[in-house]
Formats: C-alpha cells, structure tokens, sequence
C-alpha cells in the first residue's frame, strides 16, 4: 500500500491547490499580492531530494501534465518547469536529507527557478505583460511567504513517508 | 548537482525543450475542441474535485452566514425601504411585459435576442496560478454546454465557456487578459443604445475596460452595460456592470470607458450557463429574401462582425 502513498498525497495536494486553497484564500482579500499555492512543487522537491533525480523528473513532469490538461489550456509549460525544476534540486546528498534547513533552502530555491520560469514562458507567450520587479514583488515574494510555510508543516511527515518507503524497499530486497 | 549536465543530459534538455515548445504551438492555435486525453483527465479530476469543493463552499458558506448575521438588523433597513420601490416596479414590469407581447403579436417575432434557456453549474475548481483567469464547472456536452456560451451569477455576466469535455468545462472569466476574451456590449441611454466591446481587465483600476465608443455617443458615469447579443452566442440584456470614468483612446478617434463589474468575480459558487435560443441575428433578415428567389439570403454570422461574442 505504502507504494501508492506518494502519488496519492500528490493528487491530494494537486486537488487542494484548486479547490479548497481557492475557497478559503480567496484572491480578493490581498489586494497587492498574488498568492499562487505550489503545494504539489515542494512535495515534488522532496521526492527528487529523497528519491533521487530520475524519480523526481518522472513525478514532476507527470503532475506538470496534469496540471497543464486540468488548469491551463495551453499544454508543456507545467510539465516542462515542474520536471526541470525537479532535476536541478535533486540534492541527493546525505547531508541535505537530514537536515531540515538545507531542505527548506532548496524548497525556496526551487520556488524561484519554477516561478519565474513559468513566468518567462507566459512573458514569452504574451499571455502577461507584468515587468520582471512586480513579478517579484507581487508574485515571488508571496509565494516564498506562503510556500515556505506549508513547506515546514510538510517536511516531517514526508521524511517519514520516505523513511518507511526506504525500509519498505529494504524488506522486499530480502 | 553532482550529476549536471553531462553530454547524455544535455541532449535531454534539448528534446525537452523541443517537445516544449512543438506542445506550446500546437495548443496555442485556436482549438476547436480539447484532445481526448484532456478530456478524460478533465473530467476524471472532475469528479475528485466535485467531492472535494462542495464541502468547502459549504464550510465557506457557513462562515459567510455568520458574518451575515451580524449585520441582519443594518440589512433588514435597507431592504424595507426598498420594498415599496419593489412593488411598484413589479407593475410597472407586469404592464411592460404585456405590452412588448402584444407589439411582438403585431409584427410575428417569435424569437428575439433576449430568449436564451439556463443551466445550473457548481463551481469545482479555479486555476490556482492566477496567470488565466478561468474557473471550472460540473456540466459539460452531455449537459448541453457549448463552446463561447455565456455564464452568469445572479449578479451578472462572468465569462464565457472555453472548453469542454463530456462532464466538465472551463469558463474563461471577463478579467482573463487574454486578447481574445471579448464580448459584444451596449450601454443603455437614453437616446439610441450605443455599442461597444469589453476588452480585457483593467489590473490598476480594478474594472473592465469598454472600448470603441464612438466619440459622439453621449456616454457617461453611472449609465449601465449590457450584452447585446450582437456577437452571435450571447443572448441580449445580460448585466455586465456599470461605468466608473470614460477617457479617450490612446488615438482620440473613440471613447474607452471602465466598467465596475456587477458580478464578483471570486468567491463564485454557482452560476449558470446561458445559451440562446434564438439562432440568427434577426431573423427578418432571413426570411425577407424568400420572395426574390434569386437572391441569396442575407445571414449575419460571426465573422461578419469579426468573430466576437
């Protein structure tokens, strides 16, 4: 059963980013911030941390389709950032997997490269024309905020997750 | 990043990025209708997200409840003052009615532009990346929802519907910038209607911006816009909002002018989904050329004014 927990959890939070987090957060209270949830992005990081950077990729591209097919009409841009973004914070050190700093560093890290590569892309498109300072200010800094806090309620129970994930593997190996 | 870019990855990142950008053209193109694996995905995540919106608008209701509660008695003022407005308005719609049918009986108009019917929709999901502004709803083909039909809250016109798939489809709000997102208006004074286009939001000023008034229409704050019905999908008189400052174009030949939108277009639960009844135009225009059988009939369709709707 363990094995289906990632997707799961993934699916889970794709379908509170659009949901519920749009309900209760709704985008009229803030009246100079855009507060985008990328719930499902930090997830992704910890699995590239945890589980290595070809898992990381497979799982980012896969939300990133799903996203592109539910929640915008244009398709590649989600898959494409959400992979990428996956790939270059595969930190698969062990050092960073026992650290919670490292990993919320990384988390913000990866916020900024997903953020303003999705950014550049519409910019590119012409689907925006905000300039690259309010982009900052309104979208980025935000989203730090906003991410960075869910991040620190999510570490815990996915290094668990992972731990028992790893243990799961161990049992089968023998 | 012990494992960065060596050759093997390089070439990687390069066919991802020219599958990247093959997958952006090939949707950017005006799509006539999503691709099946869209649609299953749409409507499979459709029913996950219809389990889990429908508690949170409730939740979220609840909530709103009580702050309504609090100013009850303030409310309650207002509203009996209102009343009396209320009753003789009523009448004065009753007579209104009753005239306008039998001037229709005079002259055989079955069909007029405001005749639409209306479908209910639950809200299940909005895109959370606020770069499109689009909302999804629980009615899709099966349902009869069409591509470019109008949709409304109680307030309001809201957008239009985008794409569809068998169970689900996605509105395209009036606040989406995209440059394709416009809407055939009018704004009722008190001489002649003067017709005009919603074209896009206005992210400063918080409002939508009607442009193309012409520079002697007699435009100006506080009048109301509504659809006209003239784009070829929307039916006639749906509210869209009332105007706040009219300034000239950046040419001087027209007007623009910003709309206060009447509907809210967060916190949206329900809406409903209109489509026209009527098909054509007018349909004088289509039944006079019988007569002269030589001639082709006249129609009017959408890309004689320019595919706006």
């Amino acid at each position: 059963m363990i094995r289906f927990a990632l997707p799961f959890i993934l699916f889970l939070l794709f379908l509170l980013e659009g949901t519920w987090f749009q309900v209760f957060v709704s985008p009229s209270l803030f009246e100079n911030a855009v507060l985008v949830p990328r719930f499902t992005l930090i997830a992704i990081v910890l699995t590239a941390i945890f589980r290595g950077p070809l898992t990381g990729v497979i799982v980012g591209a896969a939300t990133g389709l799903l996203y592109d097919f539910v929640y915008t009409d244009l398709l590649g841009i989600y898959m494409f950032s959400l992979g990428f973004t996956a790939y270059i914070s595969s930190f698969t050190y062990h050092a960073v997997r026992v650290s919670y700093a490292w990993q919320v560093i990384i988390i913000l890290g990866a916020i900024f490269v997903f953020e303003w590569m999705t950014y550049g892309l519409y910019y590119v498109i012409g689907y925006t024309e905000i300039i690259f300072e309010e982009f900052f200010i309104m979208r980025l800094v935000p989203s730090w905020i906003l991410n960075g806090v869910v991040a620190l309620f999510l570490l815990y129970p996915f290094r668990t997750l992972f731990h028992r994930l790893e243990e799961y593997e161990e049992l089968q190996k023998r | 990043m012990p494992h960065f870019f060596s050759n093997k990855r390089l070439i990687i990142l390069m066919v991802s990025i020219i599958v990247l950008v093959a997958l952006i053209g090939f949707s950017m193109r005006d799509r006539e209708a999503a691709t099946w694996p869209e649609r299953f995905i749409r409507d499979t995540v459709g029913v996950a997200q219809s389990v889990f919106s429908q508690p949170a608008h409730f939740a979220a209701g609840f909530f709103g409840d009580i702050r309504d509660l609090l100013n009850v008695y303030e409310e309650n003022k207002q509203l009996k003052a209102q009343l009396d407005e209320y009753a003789s308005l009523s009448a004065e719609l009753d007579s209104v009615k009753q005239e306008n049918e039998t001037l229709k009986e005079m002259i055989d108009a079955e069909e007029s532009l405001t005749d639409y019917v209306m479908r209910t929709a639950l809200v299940i999901h909005r895109a959370p990346d606020q770069w499109t502004e689009t909302i999804g709803i629980n009615k899709g083909e099966n349902d009869g929802v069409k591509k470019d039909m109008a949709v409304v809250t109680a307030e309001g016109l809201i957008g239009k519907v985008e794409t569809t798939s068998a169970f689900t489809s996605t509105v395209q709000l009036l606040s989406d910038g995209n440059r394709s997102n416009r809407v055939s208006a009018m704004v009722s004074t008190e001489e002649d209607p003067v017709y005009a286009f919603i074209e896009g939001w206005d992210e400063e000023r918080e409002g939508l911006m009607l442009r193309k008034i012409e520079s002697h229409a007699d435009i100006e704050a506080g009048q109301k816009v509504i659809t006209s019905g003239l784009g070829g999908v929307f039916p006639r008189g749906l509210s869209i909002g009332e105007i706040v400052e009219v300034e000239a174009d950046e040419y001087g030949l027209t007007y623009n002018a910003l709309v206060k939108p009447s509907a809210d277009f967060y916190n949206i639960e329900q809406v409903n989904v209109i489509e026209r009844t009527s098909e054509t135009l007018d349909q004088t225009l289509t039944e006079e050329p019988e007569e002269e059988e030589e001639e082709e009939p006249v129609e009017l369709n959408e890309e004689d004014i320019g595919g706006v709707s």
